[in-house]
């Protein structure tokens, strides 16, 4: 290597080309794509070292289509067109391929054309972050079979039963399916072909009535987002699993199995919002201890988990009841937190006391000899959570923390009252403290930040609306 | 291998140039490339940093310096005292007098910092030239880089119209 010492030194000397082409490359790929591409005029070594850098193709960092340069007719697939021939140029390898405004629509097959490239330039990255349906449907497959991809995050595409039976992607770390239509056979295929996986995001897809996800041996983060109705859910031989995040209603049967390292677990989804076509309401069946002949629920208590989160309108009795039994199905929990899901007007009207759950005949394990923190929230003024958390004061010998958070307790005049209630309750721990909080911004789930957090629902990320 | 005060290891780096730093074990090791030669025990007396002169060897060390992690005795007690945001708010504004130098020296310390192996003096060096190529047009990189373009002119057309996309 030519050293600084050995060159001349001269004001008009080209610099920048006694750089090594690692370093120009370097600096190539901290540039955006499209000011890298441009860079390319400069001279033929600019273009060389272009060529040899691996693309990162952001639809952010590309031009915007002109006005006058749109077809009038389609103007949309605009953006398309650029990506396509922003693709076409460069032969490869793509460190990323992320789209963020890039619609597909009027443009799928050209979508379709872009994955088989991707597959064939031995991609790293393909994330689709834009709204689900944009990807109108398109085919993913060639995706599937790619050995390099290391994350994948797809909208509404389809990924076929043959394609999914071909998946090889051997160093695909991380998989998101939003609204993706995949069969549940296909989905057992995907995960046999993607033996690296570690975080499995799950979200609204379409076509799966169970998800099982079994013999996923790297497996660490497991998501799961549904709206319609999902008959089961099952986790088998996931020997590295840490957290089961989503939205998961109880009406689904949830069996977990040979999941030694699972602790957080939630939002356990207790009281159902509203129904849709064809749904059934929950069935106590959930529980292992009052199943009536419904072969459904935790088959087992999860001695594992640490941290349960739980969605649930603290107003109603029966869905207090069930909050118990799931309790009793988390033995060794020492962090609790819920989210109530009462409608903002109303709680207070329809509340009648609900102690039932008061009178319970035995200790709920957790609560007695584990449960150390607990987290309250919910926007309004809610007698029946301070009922609750008094129900939880008066229980947890080993209690160190409680945090009510509402956009209440902005009010002095609320927080003084509710502190006078709590303080008539027995405290069974001496060492408890109740700190009153108001509402945070709420940021997007993403799994890096979820992954951050050693407590992933204490972190205001927003798990239970993703 | 020397010693000063508190039983510190002390390291030698000499330039090609014939000048010679004590530096101390750990703000050399700054530097991946020394911290491997170090642990694989080739560092016995004296390292020779070839292809780095004594004027932008002696910045890099004054660079590594200000960024060793301050642990130990004294370092536990520095960090005690200020919070680390402050301390890096401070080192932002340090790293950006640093900086403050002619083209060449900059290039030079691209080179010095990738040779060596430093990666926040490899990016603090890199931005400028990256923000230049962000910010200027092709006309003013060119000057500012002092690339010749050195296209034949339908070589030139036919890369234009390949990435034609990246243009407004």
């Amino acid at each position: 290597m030519a050293g600084p010492l050995s060159r001349p030194r001269n004001a008009s000397d080209d610099r920048i080309n006694e750089l090594p082409e690692v370093l120009l490359s370097d600096i190539l790929s901290r540039l955006g794509t499209a000011e890298a591409a441009r860079t390319v005029v400069l001279s033929t070594r600019f273009r060389d070292a272009w060529l040899a850098t691996p693309l990162r193709l952001d639809d952010l960092e590309l031009p915007v289509p002109a006005r006058g340069n749109v077809s009038l007719i389609q103007p949309w697939t605009a953006r398309a067109d650029v990506v396509t021939r922003a693709l076409a140029s460069h032969p490869g390898p793509v460190a990323l391929f992320r789209l963020s405004r890039t619609s597909f629509r009027g443009r799928v097959p050209a979508a379709e054309a872009w994955f088989r490239q991707l597959a064939a330039k031995c991609v790293r990255e393909v994330s689709l972050c834009f709204s689900p349906e944009w990807c109108h449907d398109a085919l993913a497959d060639p995706l599937l079979g790619c050995p390099t991809l290391q994350v994948l995050a797809l909208g509404r595409c389809h990924l076929s039963d043959a394609g999914a039976s071909a998946a090889a992607a051997a160093a695909l770390t991380e998989l998101t399916l939003s609204e993706t239509c995949i069969s549940e056979a296909a989905l057992q295929s995907v995960l046999s072909g993607c033996p690296a996986l570690r975080s499995l995001v799950l979200k609204h897809v379409h076509g799966l009535q169970r998800i099982r996800v079994s013999s996923c041996r790297s497996l660490v983060l497991l998501g799961v987002w549904h709206y319609k109705q999902l008959d089961e859910i099952t986790v088998e031989d996931a020997p590295c699993l840490e957290r089961l995040l989503g939205n998961m209603r109880l009406n689904a049967a949830i069996t977990i199995t040979g999941a030694p390292k699972l602790t957080a677990f939630g939002y356990a989804v207790v009281s159902i919002p509203h129904l849709f076509h064809g749904e059934r309401a929950p069935q106590m069946g959930f529980f292992a201890h009052t199943l009536q002949g419904v072969n459904k629920g935790l088959r087992a208590p999860i001695h594992s988990v640490k941290i349960l989160a739980i969605s649930v309108k603290f107003s109603s009795k029966k869905d207090m009841e069930k909050v118990m039994s799931l309790l009793d199905s988390f033995p060794c929990l020492e962090t609790l937190h819920f989210q109530s899901s009462d409608y903002r007007s109303g709680a207070d009207k329809d509340y009648t006391t609900v102690s039932d759950y008061n009178q319970k005949r035995y200790p709920i394990r957790c609560v007695a000899r584990y449960l150390k923190s607990v987290i309250l929230e919910c926007e309004q003024h809610n007698p029946g959570m301070l009922e609750f958390a008094c129900f939880l004061l008066a229980r947890a010998h080993v209690l160190q923390f409680m945090r009510i958070q509402s956009e209440m307790c902005d009010v002095p005049k609320w927080v003084t009252e509710q502190q006078n209630l709590l303080s008539q309750s027995n405290m069974a721990s001496l060492e408890a403290e109740v700190v009153f909080e108001g509402m945070k911004q709420r940021k997007d789930f993403t799994t890096e930040g979820v992954n951050a957090l050693s407590d992933p629902f204490d972190g205001g990320i927003n798990i239970l609306g993703h | 291998m020397a010693t000063r005060e508190a039983g510190k290891k002390m390291i030698m780096l000499k330039s090609p140039d014939g000048m010679e730093f004590e530096v101390e074990e750990a703000v050399a090791m700054e530097s991946q490339t020394i911290r491997k030669m170090i642990e694989d025990d080739c560092a016995d007396t004296a390292i020779l940093i070839p292809n780095i002169n004594s004027k932008i060897l002696s910045r890099v060390i004054e660079y590594c310096n200000k960024h060793v992690p301050t642990t130990g005795a004294t370092g536990a007690a520095a960090s005690d005292t200020v919070a680390p945001a402050a301390l890096a708010e401070d080192l932002k504004i340090w790293d950006a007098e640093f900086i403050k130098v002619n083209r060449a020296t900059r290039f030079d310390l691209i080179q010095a910092a990738s040779y060596l192996n430093i990666k926040g003096l490899l990016d603090l060096t890199s931005q400028t030239t990256i923000d230049t190529i962000s910010d200027n047009s092709l006309e003013e990189i060119r000057s500012f880089l002092s690339t010749k373009n050195d296209y034949l002119p339908e070589e030139e057309q036919t890369i234009r119209r390949e990435n034609q996309w990246a243009f407004q």
